[in-house]
């Protein structure tokens, strides 16, 4: 025979069926003691689960609560959609590299702008120009904040209003303009300086086509791509630079 | 583990088909939607603490849901939730103007009582109620060996197969008989407490 406990035990889970379940609910009516042994079940499950759930609440307690904004449902609402647009847009990459046979053109102004970041930050100073106008402006240049940069135009206009061919003044004012994006001006300079004759390394076509580029206005990326063509052929300070973004036209 | 990023039916079949991880898909869950608190707080105008109560309390009743299967997907887990939820959050609020215990009880009683046909029901009711709950929570805690957390998984919803791969034991059949006997320790436990204080 079984133990009482067992039989109400099967009872509350299930095992006893039909005919088996009504002897156990009419003992129940019938039999006191086993009323009592089956609510002393009841109650020590009631109070087992009691423990349990004041366990769990204790467990979540130690849970940062997240907010609605920061928390996952907002990035689970948009997953689909950030995953669909970042299969679209590996399937064009790939039909890219498939189709033209090389990773992706990058613009023509991205190149100039990579340019700029990359060689116009910090300016080396040239070994003649220790000590005077042009190495207080490279410095004040290098110091990179725009009150700095403004001073470091000024030291460089004065000294091309004494000497309207001087053409490292030229260039430093060019590259100056270009920092502080007076692009317009910036070009000046560096046409002023294309245009001096007899200079054993002249940037001014490259720098003005830099320039021009980082300016991007529709009618500056034919002009740009000239410039570039020019300096390739009459073999400028720039060359190789600039053979290298015409390939990547 | 990045349980957050797992998806609801991962969880769902977690919660009752994986016993070793059962806890941390538990937590998980609770992290999930834990954003409810605020939405306690913000339309039913509880305090963060009573919020709290009401979503730990949902969930604990989600968990038992998915568990034994009462839950059974009709709905998305989040529409379910926010569901029982929202009733939680009444509960509290009647809580605030009634007597405090009186919601519980009934509702817990209630649950205890579904497999009881409505015949027998009165006389179990009238039982239970005799019953000290709190020395009996005490006698359960003090159970030695592994007595209580055999009992606590039995009444958490963990099967006698489940307990006999948690603890080790050889079969489901052992894992049974060892509870029925750790059942009887705690009965002979409150009854000499019970007989003692004279209730």
């Amino acid at each position: 025979m079984k133990q009482e406990f067992e039989y109400i035990d099967d009872y509350f889970k299930g095992l006893l069926k039909g005919e088996e379940r009504k002897i156990f609910e009419q003992r129940l009516v019938d039999e006191p003691g086993f009323a009592e042994e089956v609510a002393f079940y009841v109650s020590a499950h009631g109070a087992a689960r009691d423990l349990v759930h004041e366990e769990k609440r204790n467990r979540f307690r130690e849970i940062p609560v997240q907010s609605f904004n920061n928390g996952n449902p907002v990035i689970r609402k948009w997953l689909p959609y950030v995953a669909a647009a970042v299969f679209i847009g590996v399937i064009i990459l790939v039909s890219l590299f498939y189709f033209t046979g090389s990773s992706p053109k990058e613009l023509p102004h991205q190149l100039a702008h990579q340019y700029v970041a990359k060689e116009f930050t910090r300016l080396g100073v040239p070994m003649s120009t220790a000590g005077d106008s042009l190495q207080q402006g490279i410095n004040l240049y290098n110091e990179g904040k725009p009150e700095q940069l403004q001073q470091a135009l000024i030291v460089y206009e004065h000294l091309i209003q004494n000497d309207s061919a001087n053409n490292l003044a030229l260039k430093y004012a060019g590259l100056v303009s270009l920092r502080l994006k007076q692009y317009d001006s910036a070009f000046a300079y560096f046409q002023s300086l294309a245009n001096i004759p007899d200079l054993f390394s002249n940037p001014g076509k490259f720098y003005s086509a830099i320039t021009i580029l980082e300016r991007n206005r529709p009618e500056d990326i034919p002009r740009a791509k000239k410039l570039l063509q020019e300096v390739v052929r009459d073999n400028l300070e720039g060359r190789e630079t600039a053979e290298e973004w015409l390939k990547r036209w | 583990m990045a349980l957050n990023l797992v998806l609801e039916s991962d969880i769902i079949e977690g919660l009752q088909n994986d016993v070793s991880k059962r806890h941390q898909y538990e937590d998980s869950l609770y992290k999930r939607f834990s954003y409810f608190v605020e939405e306690g707080k913000r339309k039913y105008f509880l305090t963060h603490e009573d919020a709290f109560t009401a979503y730990s309390d949902t969930i604990i009743i989600v968990l038992e849901n998915i568990v034994n299967k009462t839950f059974q997907g009709r709905s998305s887990l989040k529409t379910y939730i926010y569901q029982v939820f929202s009733n939680k959050c009444v509960d509290q609020v009647r809580k605030n103007t009634t007597n405090k215990n009186e919601v519980h009880k009934a509702s817990d009683l209630s649950k205890a009582l579904d497999a009881v046909s409505d015949a027998t029901k009165t006389i179990l009711q009238r039982l239970i109620d005799k019953a000290d709950t709190d020395l009996l929570k005490q006698r359960l805690n003090a159970l030695v060996g592994n007595c209580r957390q055999m009992l606590l998984l039995s009444a958490d919803g963990y099967s006698d197969k489940d307990i006999a791969q948690i603890m080790g034991f050889k079969t489901s059949a052992v894992a049974k008989t060892s509870r029925l006997r750790c059942l009887e320790k705690l009965r002979q436990s409150y009854k000499s407490q019970n007989d003692e204080t004279g209730v």
